[in-house]
């Protein structure tokens, strides 16, 4: 029997894929499959073009140094300045299967910004310490004794970043699997994005935590313009029993989805990621790994580091530029060796990047400080966002 | 009268040509397919282009989910381009009865128009005006002619009657060649 003529139209018809979105999708699937397959061949997945696509950039990758960041002071708390622009957005996450508990290598609550009525007060103990690692995720994640949680087995990995490592979790709490399986496009002002799945409307009750590209909240302070495809706006969201706020860990931002968990749980949860994700205090001493000297601040702020303390802009880009403000603090190349150093959170106010005060302990003894400004590495590029996940919830 | 023994594999299902059980083949089986995929999929979003992307990123990742799963293992493009219709069904079903009921009083109204030469119609243009058409006419014209879906596994797709989406179809036909001619006049 012949065809149908408009059969044979309508088969005819049909869009190509742009060859952008099928870059981005692939890169997209690539993430999603090293995180939910292991090859048992081995084999290499084919690269296109010259490279791993942007979003298997790990933004942590192994050989580059991992920064731990642990604010303290004897007996003393950091809390975070209130936030007061509301700042929450609609969770999107990377599509991340069965993911039980990811810690990220080298996180620490240095800093807790609030959204929207209150901060995030950080109690982290009685240890001051800088720590660095050359590589990879930080060993230096193990629990304090400040924290009675128990500490959860690794997680899978999230495509993007570092191998999970163990988090403690607050005593009472249990790592459950999150599934959020659903990838969106999200709208943004400059782009399309492919990121993403919904994870707000998990059952009972739970935290989320999930780092959170910069770019995907539109502005650091403001509503717009990033508008969720779905027609919801980056603001404060809280329905029900759900809220979310975001927060600086280790200079990133990170979406804090609570549901039918009260605000206190939430503080305790972040308390204990934080004492648990810090160094020992017994790390405190000779603060800055690889001898302590201007080159291991390099090394490890290089890739990150830019603007406030200019100084510690990446040498490999601009070995001059650590030559001027950080003379001031006594880390002019080839200098004093740092026999100390205090990370001091303060409140982010340019999109991907977030603030801190240096404080540095000379050989002699004198504490000098300057301020540093981190910015993200993947706010540049959403896609590059990498993101971890953790789930909770009370026993 | 005897003849050459019956090959036992000869009424075995073909295996699926692609194995995605490696990433290296996910990632290969997705470039030779998602041109296909795509194209497909725009035809059931009439010709939107982010609604195809949704649609097939969506589709894609499904299978990546299974593959890395280990439930799936070899596929053809028919694997991704039914999880991608099964989506697109699933969101056209979400749409509310009432515009689906306003709808059809609608078409009632509608006049016949005489079916144009389909041959002669460019693809762009008749994409274009497939864009026109309401979603569910849209979707049963590809289902039955794309797909080459019966009408009764139309109306199961549709959630609908075998004699609703026998006048569905009627419509969809009469509607798309009413746009089509009304495009070619200008």
């Amino acid at each position: 029997m012949a065809e149908d003529p408009l059969a044979g139209l309508l088969r005819r018809t049909g869009l190509e894929p742009g060859p952008a979105f099928a870059d981005e999708l692939e890169a997209t699937l690539r993430a999603e499959l090293a995180g939910l397959a292991t090859p048992t061949t081995g084999e290499p997945v084919p690269a296109r073009g010259d490279g791993p696509p942007a979003a298997m950039v790990p933004p942590t990758v192994a050989g580059e140094p991992v920064v731990t960041l642990s604010t303290t002071s004897p007996g003393g708390s950091v809390s975070s300045t209130p936030n007061t622009a509301p700042r929450s957005r609609r969770v999107l996450l990377a599509a991340a299967a069965a993911l039980i508990v990811v810690g990220v290598a080298g996180v620490a609550l240095a800093l807790s910004r609030g959204v929207g009525d209150e901060g995030v007060a950080v109690d982290a103990g009685p240890a001051t310490s800088v720590t660095t690692a050359a590589t990879g995720p930080s060993s230096t994640t193990e629990p304090t004794a400040a924290s009675t949680a128990t500490t959860a087995a690794p997680g899978v990995p999230v495509p993007g970043w570092a191998a999970p490592v163990a988090v403690a979790l607050p005593p009472g709490w249990t790592a459950v699997a999150a599934d959020c399986p659903d990838p969106r496009t999200v709208a943004t002002s400059a782009n399309r994005a492919t990121t993403a799945g919904h994870c707000d409307d998990r059952p009972g009750p739970s935290i989320l935590i999930e780092p959170l590209p910069r770019d995907l909240d539109g502005t650091a302070t403001t509503c717009q313009p990033a508008v969720l495809a779905d027609g919801t706006t980056t603001c404060e969201r809280a329905d029900g029993a759900t809220k979310r706020r975001l927060v600086l860990v280790d200079g990133q931002d990170v979406l804090v989805t609570a549901t039918s968990v009260g605000d206190a749980e939430v503080d305790a949860a972040l308390r204990s990621l934080a004492r648990t994700a810090v160094a020992p205090a017994s790390a405190s001493t000779g603060a800055v790994a690889g001898g302590g000297s201007t080159a291991a601040l390099d090394a490890a702020f290089g890739p990150i580091v830019t603007g406030g303390c200019a100084a510690l802009t990446t040498s490999a880009s601009d070995p001059a530029a650590l030559q001027a403000p950080c003379a001031a603090l006594g880390l002019a190349s080839g200098g004093a060796t740092v026999a100390g150093a205090r990370f001091s959170p303060t409140t982010a106010d340019e999109p991907g990047t977030a603030r801190y005060v240096v404080d540095v302990t000379l050989p002699g003894g004198e504490l000098r400080s300057a301020e540093v400004t981190i910015a993200y590495r993947w706010a540049a590029d959403v896609r590059q966002g990498a993101w971890w996940l953790m789930a909770i919830q009370p026993r | 009268m005897t003849g050459p023994p019956p090959d036992p594999s000869a009424d075995r299902p073909a295996e699926p040509p692609f194995a995605v059980d490696t990433p290296a083949g996910f990632v290969a089986f997705y470039r030779a397919s998602v041109g296909e995929v795509h194209r497909y999929l725009s035809r059931l979003a009439g010709g939107d282009r982010a609604l195809a992307e949704d649609l097939t990123q969506e589709a894609f990742l499904a299978l990546a989910r299974q593959a890395g799963a280990g439930r799936v293992t070899r596929v053809d493009v028919g694997w991704v381009i039914v999880a991608g219709r099964r989506r697109f069904l699933d969101h056209i079903r979400s749409q509310g009865r009432e515009a689906r009921r306003l709808e059809q009083v609608a078409v009632e109204v509608v006049a016949p128009a005489a079916e144009p030469d389909w041959s002669t119609v460019d693809p762009h243009a008749a994409l274009a005006q497939l864009g026109r058409l309401p979603e569910d006419q849209r979707t049963a014209l590809v289902l039955r002619y794309v797909d080459d879906l019966s009408t009764a596994a139309v109306a199961t797709q549709l959630d609908r009657s075998v004699a609703a989406t026998e006048s569905l179809l009627a419509r969809a036909r009469r509607e798309l060649a009413r746009l089509v001619s009304e495009a070619r006049r200008g």
